[in-house]
């Protein structure tokens, strides 16, 4: 470990990001110093890993920060533990290329000093909230983030598209947040500490677990279930596609909304405690239901980067289902494999996408694209590879990692379950085959895309070569991977199961099938789905389902409405007004004098 | 009955005379008036809550309720400037003239 790594590597970041205006000063030292801060950080976050490896006891350093004698200490204490390194890794690693990239795509941007301020104060802010060791500053990071999430998807705040999307991502994650924040205070008033090491101790003492405590669990499972934008939160990250692309593939894909799938590993053995059974179950439908309807939203999207979003959500929706099916033996190892393999190779899908997007000055749409495999050949093979891994399909990591969960819904008997997840991965490499195909195959469909240049430089060349080839390794990391977790101390093993590389396998034959006839062979035509009873299902899907139609019926007209009616009784007259407080006045002393002696 | 006692209910005594103020008269310096009485009722009961047993007061308190005197005067600047200027525009003192100004 190099020096102090458990604080630097998020304080060199978060420190980093505060000298940006001073950085920004020299134009070259602008766009030269995040990246380098991106560097070191990875360095520091990854020399941190022969420590955990070599197994517990695991570092815990602590600082003060807040003492009220008698009342309350808070401290600053990070955890150097497997889940927290592993994550920390992600997030520097994948985050360090995707600032390298960042100097390609955002190269001549507006308001790049501000990108890259944002980005930096991300960084830092993930590794933070992945790093903690209690639910006070994990709550603080968790919102830093959404800030983060927040004002990079408005960067082009010139755009309405973009300044609202902003909006939708800050105030549905908020709901979620809010009964996060609504379970830490709960946690802590029945535990008196906010470090997960005492609430471990204080569940342990507990003879009968005290009301509070058992609704907690509930609450922050909505808090992950906002920032993963898991079912019905899970609106706003579609729209968060109108970010650059840098940023869907890193806050988007890739960290942030897997702080929800790290809050309910990081956290699991309070459930375990509470209800084992109603924990699990309800992890695992969650997941379950999010994965199968986003996928089926995916098939229809024409916009590039919403595929790749809709693809997000189901994926995390697996995530949530291996918690699900593995947490019950202190097994958090299958969502994280899955976590590591998604946010390898959805980070390369966006980046891939990222460099059609930039060279169509933004334009998305897959209608307009075709015919780009020659004019781009990184992008397409780097596409390729992701959308195999994307879609389960071997030697790639997906394949392996979903494998998993197969294996793990079948060893559970949860058939059901393992019914929707194969359902899924066939979808899932439906929509993937079929993005290639409307946006490399066939003739260029559009003016805009004839005489675009497509241009592929060196620094966003590296980082898809690099994430493509991690595509090929990770996959085969599982064993060893198991072990760094610490899967084995349960007794738990890894390994291949013959029945579920089947149902893999099967997935994809029903996955590519339908493709190849539609959208290769033209029998029958793509088009004509968009008639008769397809076309129903084809609005239904292209419209999320309507999620997005009835929470504006009913939060934003319906609350408007509302507020109308309740205009009426605001008169503007000062006089009435201070009459109606001295009379609320009045009333609350009498019900003080006379209700008062109970309290 | 004690000084802390006497003092409450000044403080009280004040307080409904400030809002009184406020909700039945509408000269703008009035109504500064009435918002003055309003905070300083609210200091005297500030200050009777800081009586200790000893007959002494807490100097928290007394630190506090300063910090409040001196809120109030800029309260007091701030609220008289706003008057000055509603009265060069509409040309009156009358409050219910700013009635237009609602959303």
């Amino acid at each position: 470990m190099l020096p102090y790594a458990p604080f630097l590597v998020w304080l060199i970041p978060l420190v980093a990001s505060a000298l940006m205006p001073l950085a920004a000063l020299n134009r070259r030292v602008r766009d030269i110093y995040p990246v380098l801060v991106g560097f070191v950080t990875a360095a520091f976050a990854l020399s941190m890993i022969p420590d955990v490896a070599a197994g517990p006891p695991y570092a815990n350093p602590q600082i003060t920060w807040l003492a009220i004698p008698g009342l309350i200490t808070v401290n600053i204490g990070v955890m150097v533990d497997p889940l927290s390194v592993f994550m920390a890794c992600i997030v520097a690693g994948i985050g360090s290329l995707i600032l390298l990239y960042s100097m390609g795509y955002m190269a001549g941007e507006e308001g790049i000093t501000r990108y890259w301020f944002f980005m930096l104060l991300f960084v830092g802010s993930m590794i933070g909230l992945v790093v903690v060791d209690n639910f006070l500053w994990l709550y603080i990071f968790w919102e830093m983030v959404g800030l983060c999430s927040y004002a990079l998807i408005g960067f082009w705040y010139k755009r309405p598209e973009a300044r609202k999307a902003g909006f939708k991502a800050f105030i549905v994650t908020r709901i979620g947040d809010v009964f996060l924040l609504v379970g830490v205070i709960l946690v802590f008033l029945s535990t008196g500490s906010f470090a997960f090491k005492d609430l471990h101790g204080a569940l342990e003492a507990f003879k009968v677990l005290p009301f509070a405590l058992s609704a907690a669990p509930f609450l922050m499972l909505m808090g992950a279930i906002g920032k993963s934008a898991q079912l019905p939160l899970h609106t706003w990250l579609p729209d968060a596609m109108e970010g650059p692309t840098p940023v869907s593939a890193l806050i988007h894909a890739a960290t942030m909304v897997k702080a929800g799938v790290y809050l309910m590993a990081r956290t699991h053995f309070i459930y375990m405690d509470v209800a084992p059974d109603i924990w699990l179950t309800t992890l695992l439908w969650v997941g379950a239901v999010t994965a199968l309807i986003t996928a089926t939203m995916g098939l229809t999207s024409v916009d590039i980067k919403r595929v790749l979003a809709y693809s997000t959500i189901s994926q995390i929706g697996y995530m949530m289902m291996g918690l699900g099916l593995g947490a019950g033996a202190g097994f958090i190892f299958l969502s994280q494999f899955h976590l590591m393999s998604h946010a390898v190779f959805k980070a390369l899908l966006f980046l891939a996408a990222g460099v059609l997007v930039h060279s169509f000055h933004g334009m998305r749409d897959m209608r307009k694209m075709g015919g780009l495999w020659r004019d781009a050949p990184v992008t397409f093979y780097a596409t390729i590879v992701g959308v195999l891994a994307l879609g389960g399909v071997p030697p790639f990591n997906g394949f392996w990692s979903k494998d998993l969960i197969f294996a793990a819904a079948m060893e559970t008997g949860n058939y059901a379950a393992l019914a929707f997840a194969v359902i899924t991965a066939a979808i899932t490499l439906a929509y993937g085959l079929r993005l290639i195909i409307l946006t490399f195959m066939g003739e260029k469909r559009s003016d805009e895309v004839r005489k675009a240049r497509i241009h592929e430089p060196g620094v966003m060349k590296v980082p898809l070569f690099i994430l493509a080839s991690l595509c090929f390794i990770t996959g085969f990391t599982g064993e060893g991977f198991a072990g760094f977790l610490g899967a084995a101390h349960n007794g738990i093993t890894f390994h291949v199961e013959p029945l579920s590389v089947g149902l893999s396998i099967i997935a994809i034959i029903v996955g590519a099938l339908p493709v190849y006839f539609v959208y290769v062979k033209r029998s029958p035509p793509p088009e004509s789905f968009a008639l008769g009873g397809w076309g129903v299902i084809q609005r239904m899907l292209s419209q999320g389902y309507y999620f997005d139609k009835f929470y504006y019926a009913v939060f934003v007209d319906g609350l408007k409405a509302a507020v109308q009616g309740f205009r009426k009784s605001h008169p503007g007259i000062l006089n009435f007004n201070m009459s109606l407080i001295l009379g609320g006045l009045i009333v609350l002393a009498l019900l003080l004098l006379t209700f008062g002696g109970a309290w | 009955m004690n000084v802390a006692t006497i003092g409450f209910a000044g403080g009280l005594l004040l307080i409904i005379l400030g809002i009184y103020c406020l909700a039945a008269k509408s000269n703008m310096i009035r109504l500064i008036l009435g918002v003055e009485i309003l905070t300083n009722g609210a200091i005297v009961v500030l200050v009777t809550f800081g009586a200790t047993p000893l007959g002494t007061l807490n100097p928290a308190i007394i630190s506090l309720a300063i910090l409040a005197v001196g809120v109030g005067g800029c309260i007091a600047a701030v609220g008289l400037a706003i008057v000055i200027q509603a009265y060069r525009h509409y040309r009156t003192l009358d409050v219910r003239e700013l009635k237009r100004l609602r959303w």
